[in-house]
C-alpha cells in the first residue's frame, strides 16, 4: 500500500466524521448558517434537517471509506484524492439542502416578525486591535528551523552516498563534472539553509533581548582540528571561536557534532563547517 | 466602542451610525484624539455599503466632531472637555431641541417627565469636573 493510498484511507473517514459532526458544534441560533430567533432554535424543521444531515453524511462517509479501503491497491495516486473530493462535495451538498429547507420555512413563517434585528460591532477591534503574540511563535519557528536543517542535511548525505550520474561515453570528464556539481550544489544548499536559520534566529533575538549578555569566563577557543583532517574542511574551531559569548555552550556542542562528521566523512569531503554553522544557528 | 444599528429600523443607517458615534463621544467612550475604524472596515463589520459609512463620517466632519485625513484616518476632534461650541451651531441645536421637546409636549408628556428624562440623559454624559451640569437645580429647565 502506497503512502498516498494509506493517507487517503485515513483521511476519508476523518473528513467524513468531521463533516458529519460539524453542525453539532455550531451555535443553536445559527443552524446550517441560517440565523434564527432563540425561541425557534428547537423548531421541528431544524431537528428534521439535522437528523437528515447526520444520516446522509454518515452514509456518504461509510461508502467513501469502504471505497477507499477496497480500492487502495488499485488506480493511481489520485484515486484516494478523488474519493475524498467526492465525499467533501457530497457533504457540502447535504449541508446546502438542509440550509435551503430551513431558510424556506423561516421565510414562509416569518420567524423574525415582531423582532428587532440589530447589527453590532466593536470599533476598538479595528482602531486598537489585540497584538499578535509574536514571542510565542519563536519556539515553533525554532522547531521548524531545526527540522528543516536535519532533513536537508540527511537528504544531502544520502545524495552524497548515492550512485553518481556518469556518462559511459566520457566517464572521466562526467565524473569530474559530477563531483564539481555535487560539491557546488551541496555548499549552496547548506549556505542557503544557514541563512534561513540565521534569519529565524535573528528574528527570534529581536523579540528576546536579555538585560545583559552573560560572558562565561572559562570559555576558550576550541582545540586545533585533528591531524587526519585533509584540509578540505575549514578549521572548525576557528569558526566557533569567533562566535559571540552567549553561544559558547552552543558552539561546544557544534564542535563535537562537526568533528564527528569530519571523522566520518573525510573521504566524501562533506562541507562540515557549513553544517556546523547551520546547526549552530538553528539550535 | 460597541456600535449597533438596526438595518430594518425607520431611521436611515447613516444617521444611526452618526448618532451612535455622537453618543459615544458624549459618554466618554470615544474621547478626543481617539481613532475610529476606516470607512471600509466599518462598512464590512456592519455589513452595510461603504458609501453609507462615508456619509456618516462626512456628516460628523461637517459638525466638527471628526477629523478625516489620509494619514491618520478618522479621529475624534471634540468631546465634552473641548470647550464651548461655535455660536451658530448652538443656535441650530437650540432650535432642534425646541422641536424635540415640543413633540413630547404635543404628545401629552408632562413637563416633570420631560425634565426628568432630560436629567437622566445628561447624567449619562461624561462632562469634565469644571463643567458639571446644574441642570434643574434652580428650578429652570
Amino acid at each position: 500500500v502506497s503512502t498516498g493510498a494509506l493517507a487517503g484511507v485515513v483521511m476519508v473517514p476523518f473528513i467524513g466524521a468531521t463533516m458529519c459532526v460539524a453542525p453539532a458544534i455550531t451555535r443553536p441560533t445559527v443552524p446550517f448558517g441560517v440565523r434564527v430567533p432563540a425561541e425557534r432554535a428547537r423548531a421541528t424543521v431544524i431537528g428534521q434537517q439535522r437528523r437528515a444531515y447526520y444520516g446522509r453524511t454518515a452514509a456518504i462517509g461509510i461508502c467513501c471509506t469502504v471505497a477507499a479501503v477496497l480500492l487502495r491497491d488499485y488506480g493511481s495516486w489520485w484515486l484516494s484524492r478523488l474519493i475524498l473530493l467526492l465525499e467533501v462535495a457530497s457533504d457540502l451538498g447535504c449541508y446546502w439542502i438542509a440550509r435551503k429547507k430551513i431558510t424556506a420555512v423561516k421565510q414562509a413563517e416569518n420567524w423574525y416578525a415582531g423582532h428587532r434585528q440589530v447589527v453590532a460591532t466593536d470599533t476598538n477591534w479595528r482602531s486598537d486591535p489585540p497584538r499578535f503574540p509574536v514571542p510565542w511563535l519563536i519556539p515553533a519557528l525554532a522547531v521548524i528551523a531545526a527540522t528543516v536543517t536535519v532533513l536537508w542535511t540527511g537528504l544531502m548525505l544520502i545524495v552524497y552516498r548515492s550512485r553518481p550520474d556518469i556518462e559511459a561515453a566520457d566517464a572521466a570528464a562526467s565524473t569530474r563534472r559530477y563531483r564539481r556539481a555535487l560539491a557546488a550544489v551541496t555548499r549552496a544548499v547548506l549556505v542557503l539553509l544557514a541563512l534561513v536559520d540565521l534569519s529565524l534566529l535573528l528574528g527570534g533575538l529581536r523579540q528576546w533581548q536579555p538585560a545583559s549578555w552573560p560572558c562565561p569566563p572559562a570559555w576558550s577557543p576550541s582545540p586545533p582540528p585533528p591531524a587526519s583532517n585533509t584540509g578540505h574542511s575549514p578549521p572548525i574551531g576557528h569558526r566557533s571561536a569567533v562566535a559571540p559569548a552567549p553561544y559558547s555552550s552552543l558552539c561546544a556542542v557544534t564542535r563535537t557534532r562537526a568533528r564527528v562528521l569530519t571523522h566520518d566523512d573525510q573521504s566524501a569531503r562533506f562541507p562540515c563547517a557549513i553544517v556546523a554553522q547551520s546547526t549552530a544557528s538553528c539550535v | 466602542m460597541l456600535l449597533s444599528i438596526e438595518p430594518d429600523g425607520p431611521v436611515p443607517i447613516y444617521q444611526q451610525i452618526r448618532d451612535r458615534i455622537v453618543e459615544a463621544i458624549a459618554g466618554g467612550r470615544q474621547p478626543a484624539g481617539s481613532g475610529l475604524p476606516s470607512t471600509r472596515q466599518l462598512a464590512v463589520d456592519l455589513g452595510v455599503n461603504f458609501h453609507t459609512v462615508n456619509k456618516s463620517y462626512d456628516l460628523l466632519r461637517q459638525e466638527g466632531l471628526l477629523r478625516l485625513s489620509r494619514k491618520s484616518g478618522a479621529v475624534v476632534q471634540r468631546d465634552p472637555g473641548s470647550g464651548p461650541p461655535r455660536p451658530e451651531w448652538a443656535q441650530d441645536w437650540t432650535a432642534r431641541l425646541r422641536t424635540l421637546l415640543a413633540e413630547a409636549a404635543a404628545q401629552g408628556l408632562p413637563a416633570d417627565d420631560i425634565i426628568r428624562q432630560c436629567r437622566e440623559a445628561v447624567a449619562g454624559f461624561n462632562f469634565p469636573p469644571a463643567a458639571e451640569p446644574g441642570f434643574g437645580t434652580g428650578g429652570q429647565p
